[in-house]
Formats: C-alpha cells, structure tokens, sequence
C-alpha cells in the first residue's frame, strides 16, 4: 500500500508535469498577442513590445518555462495580467470560495441524491419513486443557469429569504450550492436507484431478511454498502469538477471562484492565471481519482492488495 | 404441543405478472415432524423453492402468498405482523440457500455476518457474539474460526462459505431449518460433508425442511419426501417407501432418470416433454401431457391426493392400478 | 413501512419550511452615505500607469491638474489641482502654480515634484499611457533611459513648476485632464511595492480613500477627510463585481443598487422595463466616441475610393440605430463625434442610397458580386456590435458586394489589425480626452498610426497636416484646419464609413438625486458628483 501511494504520487507528479508543459507551450504557439489583449484598443505597437520584454514573453520557451517551473516550486505562479494581483493569491482566495461552493453543492447533492434514490428504489413504482425519478429527469436535463435563475427569483428577489449574491456571508452560498448540485442530485439519485434495485436482487439481501433483518436494516447494513460502490466513482468525478470551478453558477451569483478566474483568464489571454487554473483543475482531478480509488478499497474488500 | 414443528396447509402462492396470475404453489399442504428431515423434491420451476420462500414470507416481487396456513410449532406466521415476522427469521426459522458464492455480503467480514444473526434477535455484547460465532465455526467444522471470522466472502472456498451460512443458520438454534438445494453448487466430496453436518445438527433438535432436484441427496439424509410437480404435490411417502415403491408416474420418471445414470446406460431414460407452461396448464393432470399411461379420464379431470399406503399419499387417476414399472 | 416514510418526507418538508422562515428577509435598506452599483468586470488595477480603460477608481481617489466636467451643458478643462497657468507665445512653454497645503490622504504634502514624478513614472515604469509625457522635451530620452530626469519639466519650488514641450499642442491641458494623468505620491511610491493593488498602497489626494479590494468581489471607496474640496454627499462608495447582467437587474429591482449601468442589460429589458418603471430616474449621456467601419486601402477592391463611397452608400445607418440601440445613439457624419470641441454639425455624410451605390459601382467597372472583402470581428465583441456586422454584410449584399463575417478570436483579432493585414472592421473609439488629436492623430496623424489600425491611408501629406494641427495655437484657426481635414478624409478620401455615436443610459435607484454621468459617457463617474436623498 504504501508504495502504492508513493507510486502514486509520483505519476501525479509526471502528470502536472506534462500538463504545465503542454499548457505553456500550447499558450505561446497559438496565434494571438497576449500582451496586446491585456493593453486593449488604446495601446501602440511600441508600448505593446515595451511589456513583452518587461514581461520576458520575448525569450525562447525553454527559458521560459524552466523559470516558471522553478519560480513555481517556490509558490510563485507569477502576476496575473488582467487582476494585477499574485496568481498565487487570487487562487487563494478563489479556491476559497470554490471549496465552500464545492463541499455544500456535494453535500446538498449526495444526500438528496442517495436520499431520493433509496426511498425510490425501495418503493418501486410507488408515488415517491414516480415523483423523484420525474423531478431528477428536470433535475439531469435542466441546465444549471436555469435552475440557478429560478432560485434566484423565487428565493432571493421574491421571498427575500436569501441574498441574490455575492459572499458576504455563508447564506450567500446556499442558492448557488442548491443550482450548483441540482444537477448531481439528479444524477446521483437515479444511480442509486438503479444501482440499489440490481443490489435488492442479490442473494445475500435474502440471506440479510432471512436471519431477521427489517428493511431499514437490509439497507442500511447491507445494500447501502455495496450500492455506493458505483456511486463513489461518480461522486469523485463530481467533486473533481465541482473543484474545478463552476463558472455559470460562480458568474450568476458573483462568487470569486476558480471557474471564473479561468475564463477570464482564458478570454483575457491571461497566460500565468491561465496556467495557474490549469494545473490547479488538474491537481484536483488527480487527487479527486486518488481519494476515490483509496475510498474504493475501503469500501470493497475485495480489492483491497493482500498484505 | 402437536407432533409437527411445521405444518403447512392448503398454501397457494402466485406470480401476478402483466400476462396473468401464475399459481406457482397450488393448494400446497405438508408437515415437518419434530427432529426430522423433509424433503421436496421436483424440477426447477416446480414451485419448491417459492413453497419454501412462501413459510419464510420472503416470496420475491411479484410474488404473493395468497392463502394458506403456516404453522410453526403452533403459531401461525402467516398472522403475524412484518416486525414478529422478522423476530421469527432466523431465530425460530432460517434458511440456507442455493448458492454460497453470491448469498453473502461482499463487503462484510465472514464472522461478522454470522454474529450479526445472533445481536438481532438477542441482546448480548459483541464479543459474546464473536465467542458463539466462534463456538459455532467449529461445530459446522471450519478450521482456523478465529481466521476465518476476519475473513471476506471471497477469501472463502466454496465448502467454506456455504459452512458460514450453515453458521449464520444455526447460531440461534432455530426450531427449523430450510435449505434450499444447499448443495446444488458444491463438489461432491463438499456435498457430503455438508449433508453430514446438516443432519448432525437435526440431532441436536432441530427439524429440517430441505429441497432439492437431486434424488441422491434426499435419499441420503430425508426421513421423509414429498414431490412436486407444477406447483402441486404429487406423491409423499416416507423416504424408503418412495424410493422402493414410487407411484407417480412421475415420480418414476425421475426414478428411471438417475438409475439409468448410475448404470451407465448408453441412452438416458428421460421424461419426455418439459415442464408444462403455468399460466396454461392442462384441464386434467398436470403431468398428463407427459404421461406415457394418460388416459382419458387423466386430460379432463385433476385427480385428488389418493391414500395408498401408510404415509403414502399419490395424486394420481391410476394410483392402485400398478404406478410401479 | 408506509407510514413511516410520509412521516419521514413530511418531517423533510416541514424542516426546510422552518429553516426556510428561520432566515430573515435580507435587508435591501443602505447605511446612509453609502452608494452602492455594479460592474460586469473586476478591475485589473488601480495603477493609471498599467491600464487604458480602468479608470473608476483612480478618478475619485486621485486628482490631477486639471478636470473635464460639464459646464453648461459642454465639457469644459476646469482647474483642479492647478490653480493657475500661462503658455508662452511660442505654445511650448506652460508655468503652472499648484493650490497650497494640498496632502495626499497619508498625510504627506502634494508638491510640484510629485507631480515631475508623476511624468517620470509614467515613462521609466513599464506604463501603457506614454503619449502625453512624451510630448514633453526629453520625453523620448528618459524612456529609452539616456536620461535621468525629465529635461521639459523644472520645479521652481513646491508649488510652482513649469512644462516645456516639445512641438505646440493646443490640447495639452484637455489631456492634462485624463485619468492617466492622475498625480500620485513621489515618497509613497518609493516605499510601497503594493501601488495599484493594495488599498494600503494606493494613496492619491481625491475625495475617496480605497479600503477594500477584493478580487472579483468587490471594492470600496470612502471618504477622504484629508480631501481639500468641498466634502461629497456620497461617503462611501462599494462597487459590487456582478458578472451576470440579469443578476445586477434583480438586485437593482431589489434596491441593492444604487445605480444600474443599463448598457450592461439587454435592451429589450431596458425598453420593456426601465423605460416604462423608472421613466424619470434615467439618465442619458452621450459615449463620446464614434463607431466607423473601416476600409484598408491595400486590399484590391477597398483601395479605390469609389468602391469605398458605395459601401458608405449601402449602409442604411439609422436602420441600424433603430434596430439595434432602439434609437439610442447619435447619427455621425465624420471623425470627430459629437461632444468633442471640434466637432462639425455641418457635416454633410454619405446618404444611404443603394441604387446609387450600384450604379458606383458599375461605373468603377465592377460587374455585380465581383467586389469582395472579409469583415473581420472580434469575437468578444458585446451581442450588439455583433449584429451590426450581420447587418452590414447583409446590406452589402445587396448592392453587390460580398463582404462574409469572420470571426476571431480577441487576440488573434487585435494581431491581424495591428498587422495592417485586416481588410474591414467594425469598431469604436472612446474619446480619452476632449481634444479632437485624440482620434485624428491616432487614426490618420502618421503611416504607422493607419497601419496599426488597418487602414494604409497613402496620402502621406494629409498625415502630416494631421500631426502639425496639434501644434496650432490659436483654437479658431486649429478648428478650421481640423474640420478642412476632416472634410478631406470623409468628403473627398471615404477612408471610412463614420456610423454613430452611442448614448449611454444609467439609472439610479431611489435614494440618489442626482447623478452626474463622466462628460464622455464612460461608465467610470465621479462619486463626488452624486448627491444622494
């Protein structure tokens, strides 16, 4: 297990590696001025070539990149172009937001997600499985900005139970979580009903009735266990692009996230924001993989290395 | 106090599937005497396991009891609520089934499981638990039950798990037990020794209820056997009577089947036909499609249950009339 | 069973309803003083020196010599900083005086050397704003660093200084009025690495201190009592970052803002909505600034000037105002839009006339789809602008000439323009000060300037009037000569099509009374200017 994980971790490494790499070079073959995008419409040829040296754009990309991977290993992600702050900082501040944003959608999401899925899969047919499966269809198919507008109108601007945005407070992040994890709950739910409804069929649930389990009992000690097994995989994938950043949901409720700090640096070419997100989205997903295998082998002996 | 741990009377089960109501058990009635072993014996889809399913009340969607008598030293379980109903599973009854591969937990150590029987129906600490479960490891004879306790299902050989359920089914020293074709998927040499611990376990009190498609294992360890046939008793009669003197043409057919095996013939006598379709059964005799003695009276009318002997009760218009071949 | 779970949903239902009225109803009410409004984008700095369009913040936290506000009606340079000035005969030499005991909001004294540093810095730093300092004698030596100091500019004593520059321009004091001319602290700046990006950092002498910024978020302005002027009605200003157009609308249907910049929202909203619930709270201001579409006179069909005529004759442009803006931009005839000094009511356009246009073209020997050219755009252009084009090349199409959209990404856009290679384009100008060399000198004052923006204009002599007009002293004499160009460049060359002057809409909420718009229409303002209930 442990060289397991060193193992682990050094692919992880390789990875970013690579990623970084191919971020960088990609960023300075496409066609395109970043410095003239960051200067807009009133800037003049000599001013834009002025900052491209200050910037040191102008000196060969292995030069480049081997000071950016060294000033990196200090935590140094360099100055965005288009917020005039430290990469390192405003993805601080950002991820902040994002893991608030994140952890509540995962919550708001698994446990009406699992919640859903099992009273429909335990009462097949019945008018909770009927209304559950038709609200997680809305739920699959309904576009988040949707759903976040309605949110926003019903709870914010007419009921004024909840700020229409911004992050002063954490009441602020409850609409967004609910949008954000709408969509997961959906998916989560109608898993967990399929899942559980093949799990019922299994022989060890009648093993688990016939030496005087109830219902609650079945589930909860024996078909849960072995349920969640497919829904862990997809709950990491969630929670991986939940860390990512959620840009519609982020911009509809003005929240500083990490999905919005990447579009603007996408739009804004702003190249160290730009390369900062990206090695930041794929951390998170090596390490969203990583947790969910290791949950995995908690979960299911039966992959679990023999000592 | 009757003499009978477990009787059974005029039980009809069925399947309420989008093309009609499948009576997989039909007017069903047998006894379990005290410390006795019973067998159903009959084809898959003949309706024993539903039957025996139907006394747990652990029938599988869309499978219904729909009437019928289930008493169990007494008392009737087909009155009690789901709650009494579940206190009775595997305290006062419990079951084994088919396959020791797939009727285990994946995710939950061996022991645990076995234990996790005694802490639902008795309020004793988990290590009293472990020490019976422990105990109990080493009566069905697993080695190392210490090991094994911290094993996982897949750890297990075949032999070994289907010990754990025989474990998890004893713990609580049920007054009956029904394994459903306990050894359909085990080795030989496995088969025998789980039929052995099977029938040492009735000596310590407790009756059993075993079904099975394998004459060889009824004949091995029943006192006494009924036979099945489209969800309906056919023929019942102690173990030796049945075997020595079968009635049922049926019952012969299958008879014929297995001592043709045995002998090695070059052709095997079979039964012609399958199993008739229960959604539509012929008017008469069930089994009259595939009787070779059909006779008129066979295609229109279902012969009764027929007396024919001590014990010996035969469904059959030509019972009497020299069943033997 | 069942039972058990209808009691467990109806527990679920009635928790959230409780938890639901457990939450107060959020206060919309505002402390007093405070002006809250909203922008789609977060500012990237606070720094006049490192950005040409982020200008909300430095206006009201810094001063500089002089303003451009409206006076009457027009924008007039008033005195700001600067108390008094005079320009010697030549127009080269300017002696200002600074107003007495005059501190930045740390307390340090604002003297005539932090504003030579100010010049200074704005040519040494890595800065976007070189032109105006570069105007001044020595300008040129010190960027390329052959000089240490800035040799136009002495410091008499610490309220008297006087400029020198190097050709006469006759808009320099305008220009002395752009935000990029912001006068910053010399001793500030030489401790303090965070200017521009920490609040603690940014220390000017406006009306407002910065206090918070927080990225994405929002920032906050507040009074300065160092401030020398009279103090504002506004004492604290928070500028929420609020990406999401529909968002700003509902919080300004809520009253969480005191001002909505209605050119973020769609303009049916604004139409449906805004004109109709708050018909007296909206606020109009011209964008000075002008819309054109452009022609390179490299490309084979565009360099001959009766093709460029015929365009101009096949663009029904006040379809396009009122289709598009609903009627809420000005029709222009020339370069210079209106609001700027030298603009010339008088300016006789191109009428929209397609048969015209086809008959040009038939004249000029082309048969009927031959002429052909790309019209390149931007493809972060708002939905607007967007729709021009389809509009244009629809309305091109229809005399004849097959002008097919391309689409570019902003960066990729921005290289093909400055490579000259671009053969038409839809764009805007933003006046940066009132001063008609602001857009003249830009576009046509030198071959390189039309190069940068695509244009190639050949005639060589014309630039050069261009670039010697700043250098007129006498304000009648440089109007003539400005709008004689002007009739050149429109009237006789065509080297573009002028379309329109947008009008910018604000409105403001309830406890505003009045709210003056920047002169140029930015969304930018002065919050010293807004007087709240």
């Amino acid at each position: 297990m442990k060289y397991n994980i060193l193992q682990r971790l050094l692919q992880a490494a390789a990875v970013l590696l690579g990623v970084a790499l191919l971020i960088f070079v990609m960023l300075r073959i496409v066609p395109g001025n970043p410095i003239a995008t960051m200067m807009g419409e009133h800037a003049d040829a000599a001013t834009i070539e002025r900052m491209t040296a200050e910037l040191g754009l102008d000196q060969p990309i292995p030069a480049q990149f081997c000071r950016y991977i060294a000033d990196a290993f200090r935590g140094d992600f360099g100055t965005s172009y288009s917020l005039g702050k430290p990469v390192s900082q405003l993805m601080k501040a950002a991820f902040g937001n994002t893991l608030k944003l994140a952890v509540l959608a995962a919550l708001f999401a698994w446990i009406l997600g699992i919640g859903c899925g099992i009273i429909a899969a335990v009462r097949k047919n019945g008018v909770f499985d009927h209304l559950f499966m038709g609200v997680s269809l809305l739920g699959v198919s309904m576009p988040v900005f949707m759903v976040a507008m309605i949110l926003q109108y019903v709870f914010a601007y007419h009921l004024h139970w909840l700020p229409i945005s911004g992050t002063d407070s954490i009441k602020g992040f409850i609409l967004p979580a609910v949008a954000l994890g709408w969509n997961s709950a959906g998916s989560v739910s109608r898993l967990v009903r399929s899942t559980l409804l093949d799990i019922l069929q299994e022989a060890y649930i009648d093993t688990a009735r016939a030496k005087g389990r109830r219902q609650w009992g079945v589930l909860g000690i024996h078909a849960l266990r072995n349920a969640l097994l497919p829904v862990v995989t997809m709950m990491a994938l969630q929670i991986s692009s939940l860390l990512s950043g959620a840009v519609i949901t982020e911009t509809i409720f003005s929240i500083n996230g990490i999905g919005r700090l990447a579009v603007q640096a996408i739009s804004g070419r702003d190249i160290p924001l730009l390369q900062g997100t990206a090695l930041f989205s794929t951390a998170v997903v090596i390490l969203g993989n990583f947790l969910a295998d290791c949950l995995y082998s908690v979960l299911d002996p039966r992959i679990r290395k023999e000592a | 106090m009757g003499q009978n741990m477990l009787e059974v009377r005029h039980l009809c089960a069925s399947f309420f599937t989008q093309k009609g109501e499948v009576k997989a058990v039909n007017d069903v009635s047998f006894e379990v005497p005290r410390g006795r072993i019973v067998g159903i014996v009959g084809e898959s889809g003949c309706g024993k396991s539903m039957t025996v399913r139907s006394v747990m009340r652990l029938l599988k969607y869309p499978g219904k009891i729909v009437s019928g008598e289930v008493m169990l030293d007494g008392r009737d379980l087909m009155r009690l609520s789901g709650r009494e109903m579940a206190a009775v599973r595997g305290a006062e009854v419990s079951m084994i089934f088919q396959d020791p591969m797939t009727s285990l937990n994946p995710v939950m150590k061996a022991g645990k499981q076995v234990s996790e029987a005694v802490r639902i129906h008795q309020h004793v600490s988990s290590e009293e638990a472990k020490r019976r479960t422990l105990e109990i490891f080493e009566a069905v004879g697993i080695p190392e039950p210490a090991r094994r306790y911290d094993s996982y299902p897949h750890q297990l050989s075949g032999g070994l798990r289907q010990r754990v359920m025989i474990a998890m089914a004893m713990i609580c020293r049920p007054k009956l037990l029904i394994a459903d074709e306990p050894t359909t998927a085990l080795d030989v040499t496995v088969e025998a020794q789980i039929l052995r611990i099977m029938k040492n376990l009735c000596g310590t009190g407790t009756s059993v209820l075993i079904i099975s498609h394998n004459l060889g294992v009824i004949a091995q360890i029943c006192d006494y056997v009924y036979v099945m046939y489209a969800g309906r008793i056919v023929e019942q009669a102690d173990t030796f009577t049945l075997f020595e003197h079968p009635m049922h043409p049926y019952t012969c057919g299958l008879l014929n089947a297995v001592a043709s095996l045995r002998l090695g013939r070059e052709k095997l006598d079979t039964i012609p036909g399958v199993v008739p379709n229960l959604l539509h059964l012929p008017e008469g005799c069930s089994f009259s499609l595939r009787c070779e003695k059909c006779s008129g009276i066979c295609a229109s009318k279902m012969p009764d249950l027929m007396k024919t002997g001590e014990g010996h009760m035969v469904r059959c218009h030509l019972s009497g009339k020299g069943g033997e071949s | 069973m069942n039972r058990t779970f209808s009691k467990i949903t109806l527990a679920a239902v009635m928790a959230c309803m409780a938890a639901g009225s457990a939450f107060p109803a959020v206060a919309a009410e505002a402390e007093d003083g405070v002006f809250r409004t909203a922008v789609l984008y977060d500012i990237s700095t606070m720094d006049v020196a490192k950005t040409t369009d982020n200008y909300l913040v430095p206006m009201n936290i810094f001063d500089r010599l002089f303003e451009t506000r409206v006076v009457d009606g027009s924008a007039e340079v008033v005195n700001s900083l600067c108390t008094e000035y005079s320009v010697s005969e030549d127009g080269l030499t300017y002696d200002f005086t600074l107003k007495d005991g005059i501190v930045f909001s740390n307390g340090s004294a604002l003297t005539a050397s932090d504003v030579k540093y100010t010049f200074e810095r704005l040519l040494i730093a890595a800065s976007e704003n070189t032109d105006i300092p570069l105007e001044v004698v020595g300008g040129e030596a010190l960027m390329k660093k052959e000089a240490e100091e800035l040799a136009g500019f002495s410091v008499t004593d610490d309220t008297h200084f006087s400029i020198t520059l190097s050709a006469p321009n006759a808009g320099f004091l305008a220009e002395l009025s752009a935000p990029a001319m912001s006068i910053v602290d010399a001793e500030t700046m030489a401790e303090a690495d965070g200017f521009g990006s920490e609040p603690s950092d940014t220390i000017g002498s406006g009306p407002y201190v910065v206090t918070e910024w927080v990225a994405n978020d929002h920032f906050t302005l507040e009074y300065n009592d160092k401030y020398w002027g009279e103090e504002p009605s506004v004492k604290k200003v928070i500028v929420y970052v609020v990406p999401d157009a529909s968002t700003q609308n509902l919080m300004f249907q809520n009253g969480e803002l005191d001002m909505i910049d209605l050119q973020n929202l769609d303009s049916a909203i604004v139409e449906s909505s805004y004109k109709t619930t708050w018909p007296d709270q909206i606020i109009t201001n011209p964008k000075v600034g002008l819309t054109y579409l452009t022609f390179n006179e490299n490309n084979e069909y565009l360099k001959d000037e009766r093709v460029r005529k015929a365009v101009g004759m096949a663009l029904d442009v006040d379809m396009m105002i009122e289709s598009i803006y609903s009627g809420n931009a000005l029709r222009e005839h020339g370069i210079i839009p209106t609001g700027i000094w030298a603009h010339n009511d008088e300016m006789e356009g191109i009428a929209y006339d397609p048969d015209g246009a086809r008959a040009l073209l038939a004249e000029a020997g082309y048969s009927e789809g031959e002429v052909a050219f790309e019209l390149s755009m931007d493809s972060a252009a708002d939905s607007n602008t967007q729709l021009l084009y389809q509009i244009i090349s629809q309305l091109l199409d229809a005399v004849g000439i097959k002008a097919g959209i391309r689409s570019y990404d902003h960066s990729a856009w921005l290289d093909l323009r400055i490579s000259g290679e671009m053969d038409s384009f839809v764009a805007r100008w933003g006046m940066d000060y009132n001063d008609p060399a602001n857009i003249m000198y830009t576009f046509f004052g030198s071959p390189e300037n039309t190069k940068q923006r695509s244009l190639n204009y050949p005639d060589t002599e014309t630039m050069a009037r261009v670039s010697a007009a700043r250098a007129i002293v006498d304000d009648a004499e440089r109007e003539a000569e400005y709008q004689a160009l002007e009739q050149k460049l429109i009237g006789e060359d065509v080297v573009w099509v002028p379309l329109f002057e947008e009008l910018h809409l604000y409105c403001i909420g309830d406890r505003v009374e009045s709210f003056t718009p920047h002169w140029a229409g930015f969304s930018d303002f002065y919050a010293s200017d807004v007087v709240l209930k």
